[in-house]
């Protein structure tokens, strides 16, 4: 993986991060929180074997039912364009690939799971709109750099964390939306005071223990704060972090000095940044 | 889908064979048929048979797009040893889609399966004028009657009375000057949850112009006053033609309101019909609208002190920003402004 060369440094910052104190009361031991589905595994192990054929995804997707709902509606969305409407699997598995499968997996098994643990002040519809947003920006702001597949996926995965808080602290993650509507303060910096950890670490824990691969887990990890990574080529975090940002900049209003330009500038993509933007007004121009 | 076939070309057959595939087709074969028709009967779809220079096919174009009441219409060209030239004319007159003659049955009938789409169902009228079709909601029932869909005509009439002029209608885009007076009017109905607006803006000139026409050289400071009877007559003959002891006039006198909001009313309305009346030396834009008062959606700049919210509002990223049920503060709008975007619309109900 040439996005993020696993220096001993950098897996040490990531460890330091997500093994704290706070991250570990909430998210570390067992019971009523997500495990890694089966499907995920089942879909990783089939596109490892190059002789996994279409109607092999097909059966792994048909024998999970909300999988296979919620394929269908991303196919028939906006987002894919499709040009006509389809109710068959075999066809949705095309259309979508299998690498973007694996991204709904997980984004699909998140949602289900906060569903059976609704929060008030959490729009989990909206949240998945906007994290699809941000993951295809991700993806086209990765361009031909080799590793666009990745960033959809910690697009779609950055705010998996919010899962957590919502399972394991429901009061507490109340009590910070709540806040956060009320004062208008960013939500990671209100988690940490009253949870003592952010849903960036929460999430990472949770992505690490599921064994998701390291440089999306550090995406999720540092997805506030990117310059805090090890050193090394930080490319992938760079990218994902300015998707997110400028997601929140043009759809939540929310203050541009969440955007890190000192990493855009550590990393040689500053140059990018002015590209990026127009990317994105005209991604969400119909909304803005 | 019920077509008109303005059939100016050999392609008889290939219309006649619509028929065959369920369509319930009505054949002209020359421009004033075709207008004929259009304003006795209710059609979803029009296909009009075009050759290079064909003018008569481009007025017939030119009249449905002008004619706020055939704004639903979806008219297919059937171009024949057409240049590019006139293909583009073809679609600026206002052709959504074009095929070139000759052209298989099958290609046509798939043409017309796709802009089944943008076609909204015919609503069949009785002879009264009322509408007999399954119109579920009072705002409905409006919005297919036959005081809707001529409301433009029965406007048009009332100005000419009032004003004593000779009055025409004409395309909004033909009145360029901005507006300098602009009022509004209402009338609710408090049983089915209704209210219809009509908005009317004036130039400086043509305001003028109208106020001196009818109360003489003094009547330059009366322009609100006119323009103000003129709305509060206009909403006097929509009462009369829905027949509506219910609706009550909102306010009961007509308001003056921002310029802009003339076209634009901060509140989303459900159905509108935005033209203007042109006069000697004068126009006057009107802006008709109705609406459910049950569920409103404004856009953050449209929201006002004690509108109440109708659900919880959340930002893009799903936090919540307000509860549902919220009567919103001036702080709570401010708020709401400086978080979403201005082209979200937020849902509430009117206090």
């Amino acid at each position: 993986m040439a996005t993020a060369e696993l220096s001993e440094e950098r897996v040490r910052r990531l460890r330091e991060i997500i093994m704290d104190e706070a991250v570990c009361r909430i998210a570390g031991g067992v019971g009523n929180l997500p495990t890694l589905p089966a499907t995920y595994n089942a879909l990783c192990r089939a596109t490892a074997d190059p002789a996994t054929r279409t109607a092999d995804i097909t059966k792994i997707i048909e024998t999970d039912p909300a999988i296979s709902v919620r394929l269908l509606q991303l196919v028939n969305s906006a987002f894919f364009g499709a040009a006509q409407r389809t109710s068959s699997i075999p066809r949705a598995v095309n259309i979508m690939g299998t690498n973007l499968l694996k991204s709904l997996v997980l984004s699909a098994h998140m949602c289900n799971a906060l569903e059976l643990a609704p929060t008030r002040s959490f729009s989990m519809s909206r949240y998945q709109n906007y994290s699809m947003g941000v993951a295809k920006l991700a993806r086209t702001f990765a361009g031909s750099r080799g590793f666009a597949d990745e960033a959809f996926t910690a697009g779609i995965v950055l705010g998996i964390g919010q899962v957590v808080f919502a399972l394991r602290s429901p009061k507490e993650f109340e009590q910070v939306l709540e806040r956060v509507a009320d004062t208008g303060e960013m939500q990671h910096r209100v988690e940490k005071e009253i949870l003592g950890a952010s849903h960036a670490e929460t999430g990472a824990f949770i992505l690490s223990t599921w064994g998701i691969p390291f440089p999306i887990v550090e995406c999720v990890a540092f997805q506030f704060r990117p310059g805090e990574v090890g050193p090394g080529n930080g490319e992938l975090l760079a990218i994902v972090h300015t998707a997110n940002a400028l997601s929140g900049i043009i759809l939540c209003r929310e203050p541009e000095e969440q955007l890190d330009l000192k990493f855009l500038e550590r990393t040689g993509l500053i140059g990018e940044l002015p590209r990026w933007r127009a990317v994105a007004e005209e991604a969400f121009q119909a909304l803005t | 889908m019920k077509i008109l076939f303005l059939e100016t070309l050999t392609a008889s057959k290939l219309g006649a064979s619509l028929g065959d595939a369920g369509h319930r087709l009505t054949l002209v074969t020359d421009q004033k048929a075709a207008l004929a028709a259009l304003t006795s009967d209710a059609f979803q779809a029009v296909i009009i048979s075009v050759r290079n220079g064909n003018e008569a096919a481009t007025a017939v174009l030119n009249e449905v797009r002008k004619n706020a009441s055939l704004a639903h219409l979806y008219v297919i060209a059937l171009v024949q040893e057409c240049g590019e030239d006139y293909l583009l004319r073809v679609h600026e007159a206002g052709a959504d889609a074009s095929l070139r003659y000759p052209c298989a049955r099958a290609v046509l009938l798939a043409q017309l399966k796709s802009a089944q789409r943008f076609v909204k169902p015919l609503q069949e009228e009785s002879v009264d004028g009322k509408s007999a079709a399954a119109a579920t909601t009072p705002l409905e029932q409006i919005n297919q009657s036959k005081t809707w869909r001529t409301a433009q005509a029965n406007l048009q009439s009332t100005a000419s009375k009032f004003l004593t002029l000779e009055v025409a209608p004409a395309e909004i885009g033909t009145v360029t000057e901005p507006i300098a007076y602009a009022c509004t009017i209402g009338l609710s109905n408090v049983q089915h949850q209704l209210e219809m607006r009509i908005a009317l803006g004036a130039d400086a000139a043509s305001g003028k112009h109208l106020a001196v026409h009818l109360f003489g050289p003094e009547g330059t400071d009366l322009i609100p006053d006119m323009l103000g009877e003129l709305a509060n007559n206009m909403m006097g003959t929509l009462k009369t033609s829905l027949s509506g002891e219910s609706l009550a006039f909102t306010a009961g006198l007509p308001q003056p309101i921002e310029t802009h909001e003339v076209l634009r009313p901060s509140v989303i309305y459900a159905h509108q019909i935005a033209f203007a009346l042109r006069m000697a030396d004068a126009a006057v834009l009107i802006h008709v609208s109705i609406r459910s008062k049950a569920n409103l959606f404004v856009r953050p700049g449209g929201l006002r002190e004690g509108m109440i919210l109708a659900k919880d509002l959340f930002n893009a990223r799903g936090l919540l920003i307000l509860h549902g049920g919220t009567r919103l503060s001036l702080n709570m709008i401010e708020k709401i402004g400086g978080i979403l975007p201005d082209k979200l619309q937020v849902e509430v109900v009117t206090p």
